[in-house]
């Protein structure tokens, strides 16, 4: 079992290597959702540059430091009751680590449906 | 293999009479199941101007087409009626067994009608139904009550009864199994009304689905896309015991009888403030998210209080209503709740209401029966609870709901009265989320937050579009969207929680096709018409009852009041262009002016037969 697993792995880091190579410079739009338009100034998309959901999130903070706090929980991973979509697709399990390509969007939601 | 529509039955207890029947191919094809059957059947047997507490109102319970099978989170059951709080519709959902066991007896529904002259209970089994003395148990609590007929029954049997509050009316009761209730809109005041005090399902696990391999297949699938789900994990951690966490950081939590969007010190009865009470978890029949989570109280002048529960609405109920922070007082009301058989909703907002007119001056001492309802003293609302449940002193009017109760009081109690159609409002503020308030405005049973949920302006929920939850009309097709989105999958009185977790709306209609074999339901497009086709009939049932444009307004407060919403973005939001909003919906809705549903959009919808009874009105 050992075996094929440490190929993987081998392969998974050239083809993210190749992913960095070859999108050095991609376009992805962030969906800023409404619950965080007060602390955005009212700006509702943000156009950054990344290869995955967590480097557009940490551009995205830049761009608006108090959002940290609302995104990210004191370990640096998303927040529990955020889901982050790609293309309006669920990033998770994978989430922060989720690949992007040019002109991709992100959405930003609650994981909530009700109450 | 057989197409498999579902038996109803029917019970009569002023003849004592039973009896059973087939839901016709057609219906099941027109209505699916659940909420469609519902509505379906109360149009077509309920005349106009019938007494919601008089004989021949109907009480239907149903439970959906997928229902005891091992598919997750699709055995809630419904209550369908006439309702004595509005007026108008009522569909109330409740959770836990019960709908399994209904359809392991063989139905989907029963349908009750007449007046038993003595208190009564209905036993059904997978052999028959009997309608039995129900005597010793006329003034039980639920729990007891619940306790009595399993020992009489088996355990193998689950039941659905009335409590105090049923058995006295109050207009606002419920109908509870195990913990869960069918809250909303006074369906356990109906089953009052009718002397009926339980019914009880003593059965087998017995299921018939068109192709069964096929089912199986399709609830494997549906268990791996749950259990990859950030919400289904989020649901089974938390239940919604964080949800004011959310609420009031965005200002929509309301406060002082709606006066606030945020309440002060509101990390107090945060989630993890919640989990230091937890001492378990339940849940429905086949899912595995048991979002009830069980609280206790250790110490303190509520200690040995213990609720399954408080969820999200009763949390709100008994602390943003009276400004109290206290989770002890929350866990003790939301017991009493229960165990009375009272909705929570109601319950807090009559109370709410009832603190702001003791502020005012309104209501004093003299009227309180001695009870002072000054805002942050939880004790006193402990008590007019139970007032309301023995209909005993101020509890006696209050029990009437906020509407009749602000009549009652008269010297402008009116201007405080917080409903919409006689509806108390839920935990949602619509001037910080004003999607959710117009759908409360439209909602044909009043104001209801789980009859077309927006989560777009909640959670910021990304279909089918982002929304600005401070727009208005711009934001009507959403509430379109969501009302018919909901009622699609009440088709199958499916949980609102698991509708976020990826396999609604596409694989609950592979699901039906399996269950039912009938292959129009596989199409998504075909059941959102469905949902339009059951809105509109619910729509054209208030109409026939004198209900329109008049009836489809939010309280005064939120017409001429701007929210305080203290920390949190919204400050001062009004809600100002309610006309234009129903001119807009209206116009989406296919509806006239005056909010009535064209003969054209009837047409359309296969209800052509319903055009003569609300023509001209």
């Amino acid at each position: 079992m050992r075996v094929p697993s440490l190929l993987s792995r081998i392969y998974k880091l050239f083809e993210s290597i190749e992913v960095k190579w070859y999108n050095a410079s991609m376009s992805v739009e962030i969906q800023i959702p409404n619950f965080l338009h007060h602390l955005t100034g009212g700006v509702e998309t943000f156009e950054t540059e990344g290869i995955t959901v967590g480097e557009c999130l940490d551009a995205l903070i830049q761009r608006f430091p108090p959002l940290k706090e609302q995104v990210f929980d004191e370990k640096g991973k998303l927040r529990e009751l955020l889901n982050v979509y790609v293309n309006r697709e669920s990033a998770y399990p994978e989430e922060l680590e989720k690949p992007v390509k040019d002109g991709d969007s992100l959405q930003i939601a609650y994981t909530l449906v009700g109450g | 293999m057989a197409v498999n529509t579902g038996k109803i039955l029917r019970v009569n207890l002023t003849m004592g009479e039973v009896a059973t029947e087939s839901v016709p191919e057609q219906i099941a094809e027109d209505f699916v199941g659940g909420r469609g059957y519902g509505i379906k059947y109360l149009y077509d047997e309920l005349p106009p101007n019938v007494d919601p507490l008089g004989a021949d109102n109907k009480l239907i319970l149903l439970t959906g087409p997928l229902a005891g099978t091992s598919a997750q989170a699709v055995s809630r059951w419904m209550v369908v009626t006439k309702s004595p709080l509005t007026g108008a519709f009522a569909r109330s959902v409740g959770g836990a067994d019960f709908g399994a066991w209904l359809k392991f007896a063989g139905y989907e529904m029963v349908i009750i009608d007449g007046k038993s002259d003595r208190p009564v209970y209905i036993h059904i089994t997978g052999e028959g139904c009997q309608i039995k003395d129900a005597a010793g148990l006329w003034g039980k609590e639920t729990k007891e009550t619940q306790e009595w007929l399993k020992q009489q029954h088996g355990n193998n049997t689950r039941v659905t009864c009335i409590g105090p509050a049923g058995e006295r009316l109050v207009k606002y009761a419920a109908i509870v199994s195990d913990r869960r209730t069918a809250g909303r809109c006074g369906t356990g005041t109906v089953m009052g009304s009718k002397n009926l005090k339980a019914v009880a399902v003593t059965a087998q696990r017995i299921l018939h689905l068109h192709d069964k391999e096929a089912y199986d297949r399709l609830v494997k699938e549906q268990v791996g896309i749950i259990r990859e789900s950030k919400g289904f994990e989020n649901h089974k951690e938390w239940g919604t015991t964080n949800t004011q966490n959310v609420t009031n950081s965005i200002g929509i939590y309301p406060v002082m009888n709606f006066r606030y969007g945020q309440q002060v010190d509101y990390d107090k009865i945060s989630g993890g403030e919640y989990r230091r009470f937890r001492t378990g978890e339940f849940g429905c029949y086949s899912c595995p998210a048991r979002c009830g989570k069980a609280h206790l109280v250790q110490s303190g002048p509520f200690k040995g209080a213990y609720s399954e529960g408080p969820e999200y609405e009763s949390i709100w109920a008994f602390t943003g209503s009276i400004d109290s922070t206290s989770i002890e007082a929350t866990i003790a009301a939301d017991q009493l709740c229960d165990d009375l058989g009272l909705d929570t909703i109601s319950a807090g907002s009559c109370i709410g209401f009832a603190y702001e007119l003791y502020e005012k001056g309104i209501l004093t001492k003299a009227d309180t029966d001695g009870l002072e309802l000054n805002y942050g003293d939880p004790t006193p609302m402990v008590e007019l609870i139970k007032k309301i449940a023995m209909r005993d002193g101020i509890g006696n009017i209050l029990a009437e709901g906020s509407r009749k109760a602000a009549a009652t009081i008269g010297k402008g109690a009116e201007k405080y009265a917080i409903h919409v159609k006689g509806l108390e409002l839920p935990a949602y503020e619509p001037r910080g989320s004003k999607t959710q308030g117009y759908n409360y405005v439209t909602s044909s049973i009043g104001a209801s937050h789980c009859y077309g949920y927006s989560g777009q302006d909640v959670f910021g929920a990304i279909e089918p579009r982002p929304s600005d939850r401070f727009a208005e009309e711009e934001n009507a097709d959403l509430v379109i969207f969501n009302q018919d989105g909901t009622a699609s999958r009440e088709t199958g009185i499916v949980c609102t929680f698991s509708s976020g977790w990826g396999w609604v709306p596409a694989l609950y209609g592979r699901m039906l096709v399996a269950a039912r074999g009938i292959e129009k339901l596989g199409d998504s497009d075909y059941l959102n018409k469905v949902g339009e086709r059951i809105f509109n009939l619910e729509r054209a049932f208030n109409i026939r009852q004198g209900l329109g444009r008049k009836d489809d307004t939010l309280p005064d407060r939120m017409l001429t009041e701007p929210l305080h919403t203290r920390e949190a973005p919204g400050e001062g939001q009004i809600v100002r262009r309610q006309e234009q909003f129903l001119d807009r919906y209206y116009e989406l809705r296919g509806w006239t002016k005056e909010g009535v549903p064209t003969s054209q959009k009837l047409e359309e919808l296969g209800l052509a037969d319903v055009v003569k009874d609300i023509s001209g009105k």
